[in-house]
């Protein structure tokens, strides 16, 4: 039984946690998204390569799934995005055990959209507002800026300038001055890091520190209960920790956890995501 | 206060055409406008929509309707620019999916799952149907070749209505075996299930049983649906197989129900929102 990586080969999630399950001497079997319809075609009984055997979908426990959607700017093949739109099918509606279904990915293309979906989980959240076409007025209250949708930016504090105005949406959020928390959900299993930082975004910033806590049992649950409530039974959630409360910012579905693990010790979320895939769990 | 949203569909049409009639309170916008003419942020501590120099309160907002347009394609955009339309594009469609969740009646609005359209995939729907009572269709991957006349070919992986089942063309990817019996639509809104089936080239309407009745609801559900248009089979053994689904309801079975869709939307609908 063999478990599958499925996404694009460039993908450094994808790769380490490859090299994490060929350590345990699993079977994987790495199928490249860009090569769907070239090189790989699917059907009812399985996955076939053009120069090379097939795998049939009885012989997979699992699939860890970090394909991203077709660019809507370029233009594919026909036949590339009918065999996306397959396996995907494939993914959602017929594989038994797969992190996560594509079609449980989407909450994340609306953070407010998510929050609403989250906000009976427990925990607290930020004060929020969502603006657009409108001109900003000076406000007291310190707010940071960010994407209101799945496109990335880098979120940043706001600074108010006279003759402000936004266009598109965007939600500016209560800047809370707090420990960045990134908590990934792994089944019923919860690995929490804090994380330390001078900057506002984290990701961009250099002087950065990585540490495992343990998190209260009720926020533990609440993590759990909103994966379980967004149906992804593996996903990163970020947390801010100030004056004894946990704010919910957002559940990244695809998380990349690689950059979180290989600052603490050992490799707990890999060893989760490997015991989460194995048969019968 | 009534939200209408792409209402220029076939059932769009008819709950417009209603609230007209009663002078209820509406406002109307396709999501192509939105970017272009709408506003959105707070007043006196209220998330609001400005829309055509009118302040509306999400929390005045008793009733959604959200339909499909035809083509959900952008027009015209110029190359160099397709990050940034993207990125607009992508914010609107984020803030869009908060407002529709905002408001507590909601009708025909693609929820969380349809925003991929795996879920009418006709592997997906062969994989579904056995669940709910119904055949799964067979169906092939075609490679490049016909599979012979006893087959109806798709350019597609989703059935819309049954005119999509054509001849074998180069552009064929799917043949589905076609079995003895009738063709039928049907248009599940809210909870009721409206029906036509095919004799001898001429649609007209049809009762399924209870029981098939009660399931279609219950897809319809497990979607998170509250409209959906299905083009399914009936077997000579009364057996009905799942073939195609599609958020956007076929013009024919409205009209074809039309006095019943009309008491059905202002019963359950429109009566909530004086």
């Amino acid at each position: 039984m063999a478990i599958v990586l499925y996404g694009r080969s460039c993908d450094p999630v994808l790769q380490y946690f490859c090299h994490y399950l060929q350590q345990q001497e699993s079977i994987v079997v790495f199928i490249d998204q860009d090569q769907l319809g070239t090189h790989i075609t699917l059907d009812q009984v399985g996955w076939h390569w053009k120069q090379g055997p097939s795998l049939l979908h009885q012989d997979i426990v699992s699939v860890f799934n970090r394909s991203a959607s077709l660019h809507p700017a370029i233009s594919y093949p026909m036949a590339q995005q009918q065999y996306h739109m397959r396996a995907w099918s494939w993914l959602d509606y017929e594989c038994p055990m797969v992190l996560n279904r594509p079609r449980f990915m989407m909450s994340n293309t609306s953070k407010p959209y998510q929050s609403l979906r989250v906000r009976s989980c427990g925990l607290s959240m930020p004060r929020y507002a969502c603006l657009a076409n409108v001109r900003m007025i000076a406000t007291d209250e310190p707010l940071i800026a960010k994407s209101i949708s799945a496109v990335r930016s880098v979120v940043g504090p706001y600074v108010h300038k006279a003759g402000d105005s936004v266009q598109e949406p965007v939600l500016f959020q209560a800047r809370i001055l707090g420990d960045n928390v990134r908590v990934h959900v792994i089944g019923a299993m919860v690995v929490a890091i804090r994380i330390r930082s001078s900057a506002v975004d984290y990701r961009y910033a250099e002087d950065v520190d990585y540490t495992c806590i343990k998190l209260p049992d009720a926020i533990r649950q609440s993590c759990i209960d909103i994966s379980q409530e967004l149906g992804l039974p593996f996903c990163g959630i970020d947390l801010i920790y100030y004056d004894s409360a946990y704010y919910f910012l957002e559940a990244n579905p695809a998380p990349g956890y690689n950059a979180f693990e290989r600052h603490i010790q050992g490799n707990p979320i890999s060893q989760a995501l490997y015991g989460l895939m194995q048969p019968g769990v | 206060m009534i939200w209408l949203i792409n209402h220029t569909d076939p059932l769009g049409v008819v709950l417009h055409d209603l609230i007209q009639e009663q002078q209820q309170d509406v406002v109307a916008m396709t999501t192509m406008a939105m970017p272009r003419y709408a506003a959105i942020g707070q007043d006196q501590g209220r998330e609001v929509l400005w829309w055509q120099g009118n302040c509306y309160p999400l929390e005045a907002m008793q009733l959604v309707y959200c339909g499909v347009l035809p083509t959900q394609s952008s027009g015209s955009i110029p190359s160099e620019k397709i990050k940034d339309w993207l990125y607009v594009t992508n914010a609107w469609q984020a803030w869009l999916r908060y407002g529709l969740a905002r408001v507590p009646l909601s009708l025909g609005v693609l929820p969380d799952t349809c925003w991929i359209d795996t879920w009418r995939h006709i592997a997906s729907l062969a994989s579904l149907a056995p669940r709910y009572g119904m055949l799964a269709p067979l169906y092939r991957y075609v490679q490049g070749a016909s599979y012979g006349d006893n087959y109806a070919y798709l350019s597609s992986c989703m059935v819309d209505n049954v005119d999509c089942f054509s001849v074998y063309k180069d552009d064929s990817v799917l043949a589905v075996a076609i079995p003895d019996g009738h063709w039928l639509q049907c248009a599940q809104v809210g909870n009721t299930c409206y029906v036509i089936r095919c004799e001898q080239g001429h649609w007209a309407p049809y009762r399924l049983s209870h029981n098939q009745r009660a399931a279609i609801g219950r897809l319809t559900r497990a979607w998170g649906l509250s409209v959906c248009h299905y083009v399914m089979r009936q077997h000579k053994t009364g057996e009905i197989g799942l073939y195609g689904a599609s958020p956007r309801l076929d013009a024919q079975i409205v009209s074809t129900y039309l006095p019943l869709i009309r008491h059905h939307l202002q019963k359950e609908y429109l009566a909530q929102c004086y």
